[in-house]
């Protein structure tokens, strides 16, 4: 039988390649899609984790872009007063409070941007992976640079090499280079609070305070009592995720719904596909019948074809997905905010059998009416029919 | 419709529904995140990326006027590093196994090439772009990026100093003082520096255009680009 609904498919080559498109096309864009909405979840959940802060003390302003510009270590146009700090740190629910500075040095005229983060000992406690590969982890002078690894690496600096700001006129020395941690740190310049401050005209000011709670289940009662610190805002970085992932959440579902627009076109097509074919094939099937094929058996030999048809044309979109997943998500990247290092597009197992299981399922829906009608065909027709 | 039938139906409109919601991920697909969780350790990469050719337009434009086409091409040198490490005096670096080239074209003529180098200055890394007649000598130098103080990015990018090296090739001598301007002192290691990478470059090319050396042609899109910091 399977012999014979494949040459049956392959009767008309041409509808066959359309039908089968349809189905690819539909199948590789919910692949993509599905992957790419994991693939964000995980590095975004991950690069949270690693920033080692529940909460985050901003200027008032867009909290989530201060938050978002402070993760990337970009700098604000804003700032906070010092004694924001100190309030911070009386707060009995406060275990760590690590003030940051940022400061962005635009070197037009070479189309780069430095990004200098100034610094105190608090901040280690927020960074567990913080460990220098080569030189000091801490900074023992106040000229002191400690260089993110792509930073150090571009540079060809080594501890002890100088290291010259051209935008402010300050040179430094370089006293560690850190262990790539896979996040925006790796392309930083950390300095000196202090010196950061000095450096870059902010004396009391910083950019903004991470916050690491004592214990976390108390975070909306410490948010309420730190939003009430003057010209300061909270941002959680729950509530941070939750935005981000709510937009892209956004734009997945409208994009889920035009996939699931393709799939219905796709099923339509092995629909009219498998119609026409009955009615093409009206003559044959009674001939089927007369020689004792069985309702049942005719309406496995469709409902085969439609399986046929959907593994094929599900199979092809699976090869589709992952051929073009990676450009689908550097154009999908560019619109998301906050994009995570690293490939976002995850296409694993899991999601190919779900797809296919799909396809395969939508394949044989299609079928149902189509085999019915074929399988209630007489086993003879009756006298004059064309 | 019969029962039968409609019962046939629901099964089927449930089977669907099972399907479609398992294929979208319900339930149990939330997006929380451990915020405790120690993160996981990073991967450790030594080698410095890849220099790229940050803005080839002005350097065409000062170096090769009428040129309209550039093709990347890669030269592979892994397999001469004894001859390498004879030529440069000392181990070849793993920069030296393999050089970037721009081959430069006006009106499908070739008209020369572009290397681009990063070298280690007193201040920061000093990228450059050097432009060669077909023959291999020097045509001309521009800098792409350096965070030299004043006054030593002064004399680098002095006419002076660049106009220096156009003419040499890899059997010159390159010391500053003698066949170069002599630089002022706080600017003296990252003119030697450059005056060292050009010599190198020079000598890369040399044991490339000789046997052993592999050319891979590259797609125009792979000239790799590289975002700094």
């Amino acid at each position: 039988m399977l012999r014979f609904a494949c040459r049956n498919l392959f009767r008309r080559p041409i509808r066959l390649l359309l039908a089968g498109s349809g189905i690819a096309v539909s199948v590789a864009v919910w692949i993509v899609l599905s992957a790419f909405g994991d693939g964000y979840r995980q590095a975004l959940g991950g690069e949270l984790q690693r920033a080692g802060m529940q909460m985050m003390l901003v200027p008032l302003g867009c909290p989530y872009d201060a938050a978002a510009r402070v993760l990337q270590g970009r700098s604000l146009d804003i700032s906070l007063p010092a004694d924001a700090v100190d309030a911070v740190r009386a707060d009995p629910d406060v275990a760590v409070a690590a003030p940051l500075l940022m400061a962005a040095m635009p070197r037009p005229s070479e189309g780069r941007t430095d990004l200098w983060v100034g610094l105190d000992r608090s901040a280690l406690a927020l960074k567990p992976w913080w460990r220098a590969r080569r030189g000091r982890d801490w900074f023992d002078a106040t000229n002191g640079v400690i260089l993110g690894a792509e930073t150090a690496a571009i540079e060809l600096r080594e501890p002890g090499d100088a290291l010259h700001c051209p935008g402010i006129g300050a040179t430094f020395r370089v006293e560690g280079v850190l262990e790539r941690g896979g996040t925006a740190d790796d392309a930083l310049f950390f300095i000196p609070l202090a010196t950061a401050q000095r450096t870059f005209h902010q004396e009391g000011r910083v950019t903004a305070v991470a916050i690491r709670l004592r214990d976390p289940a108390r975070i909306r009662e410490v948010a309420a009592r730190l939003q009430r610190i003057p010209g300061a805002q909270v941002v959680t970085m729950t509530e941070m995720m939750g935005t981000f992932l709510n937009l892209v959440g956004t734009v997945r579902t409208l994009m889920l719904a035009l996939a699931v627009v393709a799939m219905s076109t796709g099923v339509l097509g092995i629909f009219n596909t498998l119609l026409a074919a009955v009615v093409e094939r009206t003559r044959e099937l009674c001939l089927l019948r007369a020689l004792g094929a069985s309702r049942g058996q005719v309406f496995g030999l469709m409902t085969l074809e439609a399986a046929m048809l959907g593994a094929g044309g599900a199979t092809a979109g699976v090869l589709l997905a992952f051929a073009v997943g990676h450009l689908v998500e550097s154009l999908v990247k560019s619109y998301v905010p906050l994009p995570p290092a690293g490939s976002l597009v995850q296409i694993g197992p899991g999601l190919v059998a779900r797809t296919l299981v799909l396809a395969a399922l939508a394949g044989w829906v299609a079928a149902l009416y189509p085999a019915w009608r074929a399988s209630r065909l007489p086993p003879a027709l009756p006298s004059g029919t064309p | 419709m019969t029962t039968g039938r409609w019962t046939l139906l629901g099964v089927v409109a449930v089977g669907v529904a099972a399907v479609v919601g398992w294929s979208l991920g319900f339930p149990g697909r939330g997006h929380r995140v451990d915020l405790a969780a120690e993160p996981a350790a990073g991967t450790r990469i030594e080698s410095a990326p890849l220099c790229p050719w940050r803005n080839p337009a002005p350097d065409l434009a000062e170096f090769f006027p009428g040129a309209d086409e550039s093709r990347p091409e890669l030269l592979i040198l892994s397999g001469l590093r004894p001859e390498l490490a004879r030529r440069l005096g000392h181990t070849p670096s793993s920069d030296d196994n393999a050089v970037h080239v721009q081959r430069i074209h006006a009106s499908g003529r070739p008209v020369g090439l572009v290397v681009v180098r990063r070298v280690k200055g007193e201040s920061g890394a000093v990228e450059f772009v050097l432009a060669l007649e077909t023959n291999g000598v020097v045509r001309g130098l521009r800098y792409q990026r350096m965070r030299e103080p004043a006054e030593t990015e002064a004399f680098l990018v002095s006419a002076a100093w660049r106009s220096a090296f156009a003419g040499k090739g890899v059997h010159d001598a390159f010391v500053p003082g003698r066949d170069l301007p002599d630089p002022p002192a706080p600017a003296r290691v990252s003119a030697l520096a450059v005056a060292d990478g050009v010599r190198e470059l020079l000598v890369l090319l040399d044991v490339a255009a000789g046997p052993g050396a592999i050319r891979r042609p590259l797609a125009p899109a792979s000239n790799p680009a590289h975002p700094h910091p």
